[in-house]
């Protein structure tokens, strides 16, 4: 594809976190098919993104504002980032359209929560080598703009829209200090948001939390397990909707974490999901038989001694931190898409577990790169791309274990 | 109860599930080298008797031990029920096998050759050894149980404890898994067996445990003092005997009995079956 490898500066991030992310979660998603615990990996996406939320919303509400600079006028904030919250209950359609009415309002020039200013985002695209990136980023409608720059990397980025939106882009060139709120070059002080409060370590929390919470769930006569489950995703969905609705300057991030439509990637977050793979694999190696016992025979593991209540937690958690910030970085989406598709193509296609773990791995990463690639080429939602594609990986699997009969 | 000192002991132990006692009043003392078959009908508390022993669950009352004469813990080799496992896991039969080795290990060890060398041995003391390399998903019932008990073996248990393992298996499959079991039981090992099948186990066992949850009954002994009549038509509720079938017991609800003695074809051990 003309322009792709000739722009890997803005990519190159994105991609290396996808085939890492890919990679784990396609790993990882042998045991959760194997475990049967695919809806609670599902669970504990919604419960990252809920804790990516909550981040936005403490930052907001409980991190004071610095006091300006001696002799200069308090500068204006970011009409989104100051609004008051809509009254009454919102859907999740009605927080995006609050959202886009607080662009309009506050205009797409103006410096929003998270991300760069016009200048900013000009000055960076300047220093990547992207020409003419501050005429075609400055405009409202980013892909109305294919004339501004034809054969830069900018136009490529306003022409293909979702795959790389203004924001996508503008995020991406945003110091890597989590959740702010407000504007980046108005000369104002930021707001130093607390290492607390930063989505990643909320989202993480969050995780831990409700993977504690589900692995200790009793055992009800009357319900099922798996609605137990059910009933913690969708209150982390509904939840998620309900505070994004209270933080309109939080959307296009939400969108970006739940869909993974981003175009580029903080190295700082490359390096977060580059620290928990290694950990997670660390872990992996050394608790390797106990996982395995414990996940076949849970009750024969008990008995002989192993302690399968925290084996099973540290499995679980393990998943749910690696969907926390795979999902930061590449989106909830096709996180969960990693962690699903490549192990069933991997167990419909070889009958031993260590080659259906690598197996696995290699469709992971294979669909993580193909499918960023393919939104490029075909100007798509990078997240969706992904998802597709390992969808489709497993698809001659599939037809061929069912026209086999096994 | 044999003379040498109990390696399990139940005292006035209640067992049942939280909030739902099953039985009370336990009590019951197993020596090492025992064989001991745990029998009653479905839903009696067989399971539930062997899950408190094995730590699966807490007495509701009273007291389980489990200790070696020497001291320390007892090892349980666990032989669960093999339909309680998942296929979908692509495992070959020597991978289920040096699972039994996991606890051995402990934790931040990995298996080494001679872990590997324990396993095939233990495959090749239930006559598996060939199978290593087949998935365990293809293998037959009768295999699937002996791999489960391979890996109970590898584990070096003080006990092996196993549940209903002749369920669902033909006779030739059953017939094989019990002379695995009384060979080990030759070897010196202590064996704890539950079933629901009386015939599958007084033919082996030095002592029986009679378990029934409704209406209540517990009662232990040598197995020539429990298949009598009287104890049995307590456990079952009918009229129970037991007849010799070319030097083997076999329980008979007595309508069989009687269509037994009336000619061929009538002998079918039903209602205790």
């Amino acid at each position: 594809m003309p322009g792709f490898f000739d722009h890997s500066e803005i990519w190159l991030n994105q991609v290396l976190a996808g085939l890492v992310a890919g990679a784990v979660c396609g790993y990882l998603g042998v045991w959760v098919v194997l475990r049967r615990v695919v809806f609670v990996a599902a669970a504990l996406g919604e419960v990252a993104g809920l804790g990516v939320v909550m981040a936005f919303f403490l930052a907001l509400h409980f991190v004071p504002d610095p006091a300006p600079p001696a002799g200069q006028a308090s500068a204006p904030r970011a009409t989104v980032a100051l609004s008051s919250p809509p009254a009454g209950p919102r859907s999740g359609r009605a927080a995006d359209d609050a959202h886009d009415d607080a662009r309009d309002d506050a205009g797409v020039g103006e410096p929003q929560a998270g991300v760069l200013s016009d200048d900013d985002l000009a000055a960076f695209l300047t220093e990547v080598g992207v020409e003419q990136a501050g005429q075609a980023m400055g405009t409202a409608d980013a892909g109305a703009s294919p004339e501004a720059g034809a054969d830069g990397g900018a136009a490529a980025v306003a022409r293909r829209g979702e795959v790389f939106d203004e924001q996508g882009v503008r995020a991406y060139a945003a110091p890597p200090t989590g959740a702010k709120r407000s504007g980046g070059s108005g000369g104002h002080a930021e707001p130093e948001v607390p290492p607390w409060l930063q989505p990643m370590a909320v989202a993480v929390v969050f995780v831990v939390v409700a993977a504690s919470l589900l692995s200790a769930t009793p055992r009800y006569r009357r319900i099922t397990q798996e609605s137990v489950v059910g009933f913690a995703y969708l209150a982390a969905s509904g939840l998620l909707v309900l505070v994004a609705a209270r933080i309109p300057q939080g959307t296009h991030e939400i969108r970006h974490v739940l869909y993974g439509d981003s175009v580029a990637l903080d190295p700082g977050q490359l390096q977060v999901l580059l620290g928990t793979a290694g950990a997670v694999a660390l872990l992996h190696v050394l608790m390797f038989k106990e996982f395995l016992f414990v996940s076949f025979d849970p009750e024969t593991a008990q008995a002989s001694g192993i302690r399968t209540r925290t084996v099973g937690l540290l499995l679980l958690v393990g998943i749910g931190v690696v969907i926390a910030t795979a999902s930061r970085a590449i989106g909830a989406l096709p996180a969960f898409a990693f962690l699903v598709l490549p192990a069933v193509g991997a167990l419909l296609c070889v009958s031993s577990l260590r080659a259906a773990f690598m197996l696995a791995a290699t469709l992971g990463a294979a669909a993580s790169f193909l499918g960023y690639y393919l939104a490029w080429v075909w100007n798509f939602p990078a997240g969706a791309t992904r998802a597709v594609t390992a969808a489709v990986l497993v698809v001659p699997a599939l037809v061929v274990r069912a026209v086999r009969g096994s | 109860m044999g003379e040498a000192e109990p390696i399990v002991r139940f005292e006035n132990a209640t067992i049942g599930y939280r909030h739902h006692p099953l039985l009370s009043g336990i009590d019951l003392a197993i020596a090492a080298g025992e064989f001991v078959g745990i029998v009653g009908p479905n839903g009696g508390g067989k399971t539930t008797l062997l899950r408190t022993l094995l730590g699966l669950l807490r007495p509701l009352g009273g007291v389980v031990r489990a200790r070696r004469p020497g001291g320390g813990a007892v090892r349980f080799g666990y032989v669960i029920q093999r339909e309680h496992l998942d296929r979908i896991f692509p495992l070959s039969a020597f991978e289920v096998v040096r699972m039994g080795r996991t606890a051995r290990l402990g934790l931040l060890r990995f298996p080494d050759a001679e872990d590997r060398r324990k396993s095939l041995a233990a495959m090749a003391c239930v006559g598996i050894g060939e199978l290593a390399d087949r998935p365990f998903r293809d293998l037959s019932g009768g295999q699937q149980q002996r791999v489960l008990i391979a890996r109970a073996l590898a584990l070096e248990p003080d006990i092996l404890a196993l549940d209903e393992p002749t369920n669902g298996m033909d006779i030739a499959g059953e017939g094989a898994v019990m002379d695995i079991l009384a060979g080990l039981h030759r070897q010196g090992m202590t064996i704890l067996l539950i079933s629901h099948v009386l015939s599958t186990v007084m033919n082996r066992a030095d002592r029986l445990v009679f378990i029934r949850h409704d209406p209540r009954m517990f009662r232990a002994g040598a197995t020539a003092d429990m298949v009598r009549p009287d104890v049995l038509a307590e456990l079952y509720g009918t009229s129970v005997r037991v007849a010799e079938v070319g030097g083997h017991r076999v329980a008979l609800r007595e309508i069989d009995a009687v269509a037994a003695n009336a000619g061929p074809g009538g002998d079918r051990p039903a209602g205790t079956e």
